[in-house]
């Protein structure tokens, strides 16, 4: 599905990738953990062109997203992408967030598209928020639509950017058992997170970066318990020791 | 008056006065304080405040009747007194100067013919203001798309305009745009020209104001809806322009106010606009009067248009 070959990635003189190679397989749920600065969000808006890798290839079902003659829009629409601050548009309803790409991007009818939508916002446990504006939502509401609002475009691959960090602890659980429910219907996912719980119920593989490159690739229980490099051993006894 | 001659003849009430007698000299000031406004002018309201003074200094606890009250109204008496004396000298002699004053800006048969002339040139002052009010709206947008372009020549281009514009007395650019374009043949008429020069002005000023609105829309905005396959000009439509344009309506409309009052300088090419018909009027019959006329029509229009970006600002930024 996804496959990084040798990305470099440099912001003027700081190498925040320093030659990563992935491959991602349909219905796998990658979860990226390391400390900030690794360079895992990075990795993460490279896959769907946010940022303009250095060096290297990416290639989304066997689209070369990195060339430039690629048309990065039709591979946006395969990409759904959630963020740290939801990014949902102030000025539109829950609904309307849903319902303005499919409609502009697919053209869609607007009938068509609103029954997906609230199929979609019924599916987050949102429906009755339908015509409710961001600023009427909790953050674990907004992030709720922002995952409704990527999954519309019918994408086959979905990036999760540190999509609880911003929430209240409270707030978390709701997110986390909608990206499980997704998991579960065999969504392929790429999750940047810091929830170690997560990683481990539904994660399918855990990858560890530090300092751009991957440092440990595998079963996320066999690494939580049995940590090989000493960055990973050092990385998880400063996480879990507070946990 | 009984009471003074009564004071000033019989020894014991002479005596009773020098005492420390608190309510004596606050009645005092009262009493001189009505005769400095009826008989005993200026003197009886100086001595009024004299008084007032002495009784407020023996004054050792409020007693309105007996003497806090008397003595602050007969203070007050004759403070007033003084005032409207030095009124009624101030208006004496000035009198003569105030006669001139009003002939000079209110001349009734100089306003009874100029000020209909020039509330009709008016209406072309407002063509003027709204039709290239019109077309900077659009050009500045244009401007400031090109300014914060991914190609380096747009923002190049733009950076350009923007610079050399605002960098120019608009009075220059008229006269450049309607007498320099004649020369390539271009013959634009007096109103055209006038509107293409102040769209070419103002749209540079508001450029850079739609320019501030966008930047001020937070990035995310745009990998949003960029991440879900919308074009950046789609992402601009129906994302960020939407938001930005909110937030520069105050400052725009604030341009709008400023841009009515600079059609004036059109008077200078010849455009027959309020100002010019003012001017027209002050010249034939030596007085001011016709361009108080154009200054009323100027403020009937910006003072309430200044009120509605006052209320916009706060409506918009309960949006926010």
């Amino acid at each position: 599905m996804i496959r990084i070959v040798d990305l470099h990635k440099k912001f003027g003189d700081f190498v925040a990738l320093n030659g990563i190679n992935l491959e991602v397989k349909a219905s796998q749920v990658v979860v990226v953990v390391g400390p900030s600065g690794s360079g895992k969000s990075t990795m993460l808006r490279c896959v769907n062109g946010l940022e303009q890798a250095t060096r290297g290839h990416i290639f989304i079902e066997g689209i070369d997203v990195t060339h430039k003659a690629t048309d990065i829009n039709k591979v946006r629409e395969k990409v759904g992408m959630v963020f740290q601050s939801f990014n949902l548009f102030p000025h539109l309803t829950a609904l309307k967030n849903v319902t303005l790409a499919p409609v502009k991007v697919k053209n869609m009818s607007t009938d068509e598209a609103n029954e997906t939508a609230l199929a979609l916002l019924e599916k987050v446990g949102l429906k009755d928020k339908s015509d409710a504006y961001p600023a009427h939502l909790s953050g674990g509401q907004q992030q709720r639509v922002a995952i409704a609002r990527a999954l519309a475009m019918g994408p086959d691959v979905m990036l999760f950017d540190e999509v609880t960090s911003a929430l209240d602890p409270e707030l978390v659980s709701e997110v986390l058992d909608t990206m499980k429910d997704l998991a579960l219907e065999g969504m392929t996912m790429m999750v940047v997170t810091h929830e170690m719980g997560f990683a481990k119920e539904v994660g399918t593989r855990l990858i560890f970066m530090d300092e751009g490159v991957v440092v440990e690739d595998g079963d996320p229980t066999q690494i939580f318990n049995d940590p090989q490099h000493p960055r990973t051993k050092d990385f998880f006894s400063k996480i879990l020791s507070h946990m | 008056m009984a009471d003074e001659i009564e004071l000033n003849s019989e020894g014991d009430n002479l005596s009773e006065f020098e005492k420390p007698n608190i309510s004596g000299w606050a009645k005092a000031s009262l009493i001189m304080g009505i005769l400095g406004l009826t008989a005993l002018p200026v003197i009886g309201a100086v001595l009024a405040i004299v008084f007032a003074r002495i009784a407020k200094k023996k004054i050792l606890y409020d007693d309105f009747l007996g003497g806090d009250g008397l003595a602050t109204a007969g203070q007050t008496l004759g403070i007033i007194g003084l005032l409207l004396v030095a009124i009624a000298v101030f208006i004496l002699l000035m009198e003569a100067r105030l006669k001139a004053f009003v002939d000079d800006f209110f001349n009734w048969d100089t306003i009874k013919v100029w000020w209909p002339r020039v509330g009709h040139a008016f209406l072309t002052t407002l063509k003027l203001a709204v039709v290239s009010e019109f077309f900077i709206l659009i050009v500045g947008l244009l401007i400031a798309l090109l300014r914060i372009s991914k190609v380096k020549v747009f923002r190049f281009i733009a950076t350009v305009y923007i610079d050399v514009i605002r960098g120019l007395p608009l009075i220059l650019q008229i006269f450049i745009i309607y007498f320099g374009l004649s020369y390539l043949g271009l013959n634009l008429s007096r109103f055209a020209a006038g509107a293409v020069a102040l769209t070419v002005c103002y749209s540079a000023y508001e450029a850079e104001i739609y320019r501030a609105g966008i930047e001020s829309i937070h990035k995310g905005q745009m990998e949003a809806s960029r991440s879900l396959g919308m074009t950046y000009l789609q992402s601009m439509r129906y994302v960020v322009l939407p938001q930005a344009i909110r937030r520069v309506i105050p400052p725009l409309s604030n341009e709008f106010i400023m841009l009515t009052k600079d059609t004036a300088l059109v008077a200078f090419i010849g455009l027959e606009e309020a100002f010019l018909v003012g001017k027209e009027g002050m010249g034939k019959d030596a007085n001011v009067a016709p361009l108080v006329g154009v200054a009323i029509f100027f403020l009937l229009v910006t003072i309430p248009m200044m009120r509605v970006v006052q209320y916009l600002e706060v409506r918009l930024a309960k949006g926010d």
